[in-house]
C-alpha cells in the first residue's frame, strides 16, 4: 500500500515531480566531475607523481637532437632516449624499451614489452589503427609485430612504441627528441652539471606540479559551482514541493482524518523526495560523466574511468539534496488540521 | 460511552459551543440536530477527535481526550472511531478498493479480502476499481462508509450522511446504520432530516452552540 500510495501521487503529479527531478539532476551533473577529479584524475596524477621514475628532462637544442648523451654523473642512475617522430601521419616513438619501462613505473601493459620488429602502441593508437596484439603494421618497407598494447595515462597514448634503432633508421633522424633521467641525490647539482654541457634540462616535477595547482584550481571551481547549483536545488525543490503540499492539503487533512499518523505521512514524503533523488541522480551522473569526460580530456589529457564510489556518492548527495529540500514542506504537511481542510464544499 | 462535561469552543472571539454538557451510552443512536451554524460539526469534530474543547472535559471510550495531542488524537481516532462525511471525501486518485484499504494501512495491515468484503456489505462489490470521479455521490458515500467501518471502531460518526443523496440513496445509507446499530456500535449522526430523528434513541437539539 504504502508504494502504491508513493506511486500514485507521484504519478497524478507527474509534471512537479518531473522539474524537481531536473533540479536534482543539475546538481548530480555537477557532482559528478567534482568526484571524479577527487577520486579518479587526482588518484591516476597523485601514482604518476609519487611513481615518476624520472625526474628530469633533457631537451635538445631547437630543433635539434640529442645524438650522443653524457650521462656520466654519480647521482644518475638511468636514462632512457625517445625519438618521436611521425610516418603515415601516424605518431611514432623510438625508445630503448627496457629502460623506458623502469623510467615509467605507472606503464600498465597488456601484452608483452616489443623486442626487434615489434611495436607496441599505446592505447588511443590501437583504437584508431585498430591494433590489437598479434597484428602486423607496415611503416615504408618494414615490417612489425604488435606485441601488445599500452596505456600510459598520458600523451604517450597516441603514439606507437618500437626500438630506438629502427625509429632512428625509419625516420631517417640521428638521435633522441628527448631523453628522460632518473635522479638519485642532489638534483640540483644534476641540473647544474647537465646545464653545463649545454642541455635544456626541466625538472619534471615542475610539470607535475603545475598540473597538481591546475587540478587544485579546477577542483574549487567545480565546488563553488556545485554549491551554487546544489543550493538552488534545494530551494526549487523547496517550492515544488510546498506547493505540492498546499494542494494536496485537502487529501493530506483527509488522510490524517482517517487515522494516518505523523510518522507515516512523513514517510510518505520522504519517499517521494528519495525517489526524485534518486531519479535526479542517476539521470545527473550520467549528464556528469559526459562533462568529467570532457574535463579529463581537455584539462588534463587523460581518460576518466567509472568509479563505483563516484555513483554511489553521486546518488547519495542527490538523495540527501531531495530530502534537504523536503524538510520545510514536510514540517508544513505535519501542521495541517484535518477539521480545517475538511470543512466547506 | 461519550461523556462530555462543560465543554466550550471557541474560534478566535467566535464561541462556537457553550457549556455543552452530555453523556452518549454505548450502543445508542443519537441525532445531533438544529439549525446552521449552531455548533453542530463542530460538536461531532470534537467527539470524534478532530478537534481539542477550547474548555472541558471529553471522555470517549473511557479515555480523557482533551488535552490529547494532534498526533495523539489522530492514533485515537484510527483506534475508536469511524467518520462519515457530508462532503463523502476520498483520495481522488485511489481506486473505491484502495480508499478503503488505505485506512486499513494507516490502522494496520491491509487485507484486500476483508475490504472487499466491507464494500460487498454496502453494495459496492460491482464497482472496486472506479476512481471516485468515476461513482455517483451515493456510491461516494457506500465507498466512505464501508472505509469507516474497515477497523470495526466501537463509535462511529457521521455528518449530515445523506444530505447530498437522493430518497433511494439515503434508505441504502440508513439501512447500513440500522444494522450497525443493531450490531451494537454507538452512533452519534448530525442531521436535519427528521425521518432520521425518529430512527436514533435520543435527539440532541443545538441552537447557538446550547444544548436546548
Ligand atoms: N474554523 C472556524 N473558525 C471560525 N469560526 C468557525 C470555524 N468553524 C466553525 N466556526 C463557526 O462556529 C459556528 C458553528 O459552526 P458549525 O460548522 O459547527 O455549524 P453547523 O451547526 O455544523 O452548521 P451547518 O448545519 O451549516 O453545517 C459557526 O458560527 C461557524 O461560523
Ligand atoms: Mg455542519
Amino acid at each position: 500500500m504504502f508504494a502504491r500510495l508513493v506511486m500514485k501521487s507521484i504519478w497524478v503529479r507527474r509534471e512537479r515531480f518531473l522539474i524537481a527531478v531536473v533540479a536534482i539532476m543539475l546538481a548530480a551533473a555537477m557532482v559528478t566531475p567534482l568526484l571524479t577529479i577527487s577520486f579518479d584524475i587526482r588518484e591516476k596524477m597523485g601514482k604518476e607523481l609519487r611513481s615518476y621514475g624520472a625526474n628530469l628532462i633533457i631537451l635538445p637544442e631547437e630543433g635539434g637532437s640529442i645524438s650522443k648523451f653524457d650521462a656520466s654523473h654519480p647521482s644518475i642512475i638511468g636514462t632512457a632516449p625517445f625519438l618521436y617522430f611521425k610516418a603515415n601521419n601516424i605518431e611514432f616513438a623510438g625508445t630503448d624499451m627496457q629502460a623506458a619501462r623502469k623510467m615509467n613505473p605507472w606503464w600498465h601493459i597488456e601484452g608483452a614489452l616489443p623486442g626487434k620488429e615489434e611495436a607496441l602502441p599505446g592505447i588511443n593508437a590501437a583504437k584508431k589503427q585498430g591494433l590489437k596484439t598479434g597484428d602486423a603494421l607496415d611503416i615504408g618497407d618494414s615490417s612489425f609485430k604488435v606485441s601488445g598494447v599500452l596505456d600510459t595515462g598520458a600523451s604517450d597514448d597516441d603514439r606507437i612504441f618500437i626500438d630506438f634503432e629502427e625509429a632512428e633508421a625509419i625516420s631517417g633522424k640521428n638521435g633522441a627528441t628527448l631523453v628522460q633521467v632518473s635522479v638519485l641525490g642532489d638534483i640540483e647539482a644534476v641540473i647544474k652539471f647537465l646545464e653545463s654541457k649545454n642541455y635544456r634540462v626541466k625538472k619534471v616535477r615542475q610539470v607535475a606540479e603545475s598540473e597538481s595547482a591546475l587540478l587544485d584550481k579546477t577542483q574549487l571551481l567545480l565546488s563553488l559551482v556545485a554549491l551554487f547549483v546544489l543550493s538552488a536545488a534545494i530551494l526549487g525543490l523547496l517550492s515544488t514541493m510546498i506547493t505540492g503540499v498546499l494542494e494536496r492539503s485537502r487529501e493530506i487533512g483527509l488522510m490524517k482524518a482517517i487515522g494516518c499518523g505523523n510518522g507515516r505521512l512523513a514517510a510518505i514524503f520522504l519517499a517521494e523526495a528519495a525517489i526524485i533523488g534518486a531519479a535526479g541522480g542517476i539521470l545527473g551522473y550520467f549528464a556528469g560523466l559526459l562533462l568529467s569526460q570532457y574535463i579529463g580530456m581537455e584539462i588534463f589529457r587523460t581518460a576518466v574511468s567509472l568509479k563505483p564510489e563516484v555513483f554511489v556518492l553521486t546518488i547519495l548527495v542527490s538523495i540527501l539534496v531531495a530530502l534537504a529540500g523536503s524538510m520545510l514542506p514536510i514540517r508544513r504537511a505535519l501542521s495541517i488540521e484535518p477539521v480545517m481542510t475538511l470543512r466547506g464544499d | 460511552m461519550i461523556t462530555a462535561k462543560n465543554i466550550i469552543k471557541k474560534y478566535g472571539n467566535t464561541c462556537a459551543l457553550k457549556n455543552i454538557s452530555f453523556t452518549i451510552e454505548k450502543g445508542e443512536w443519537a441525532n445531533i440536530m438544529g439549525p446552521s451554524g449552531s455548533g453542530k460539526t463542530t460538536l461531532l469534530n470534537l467527539v470524534g477527535c478532530l478537534d481539542s474543547p477550547t474548555e472541558g472535559s471529553l471522555v470517549v471510550n473511557g479515555i480523557e481526550t482533551a488535552k490529547l495531542n494532534q498526533n495523539e488524537r489522530t492514533r485515537f481516532r484510527r483506534e475508536n472511531i469511524g467518520l462519515v462525511f457530508q462532503q463523502f471525501h476520498m483520495i481522488p486518485h485511489l481506486t473505491a478498493l484502495e480508499n478503503v484499504m488505505i485506512a486499513q494501512y494507516f490502522h494496520s495491515i491491509e487485507d484486500e479480502g476483508e475490504a472487499i468484503e466491507a464494500l460487498t456489505r454496502v453494495g459496492m462489490e460491482h464497482r472496486l476499481n472506479h476512481l471516485p470521479s468515476q461513482l455517483s455521490g451515493g456510491e461516494q458515500q457506500r465507498v466512505c462508509i464501508a472505509r469507516a467501518l474497515i477497523n470495526q471502531p466501537e463509535i462511529i460518526l457521521a455528518d449530515e450522511p445523506t444530505g447530498n443523496l437522493d430518497k433511494k440513496n439515503e434508505e441504502a445509507v440508513l439501512d447500513i446504520f440500522r444494522e450497525l446499530h443493531s450490531n451494537g456500535k454507538t452512533i452519534v449522526i448530525v442531521t436535519h432530516n427528521p425521518e432520521i430523528g425518529e430512527i436514533g434513541d435520543m435527539i440532541m437539539q443545538i441552537s447557538h452552540g446550547e444544548i436546548v
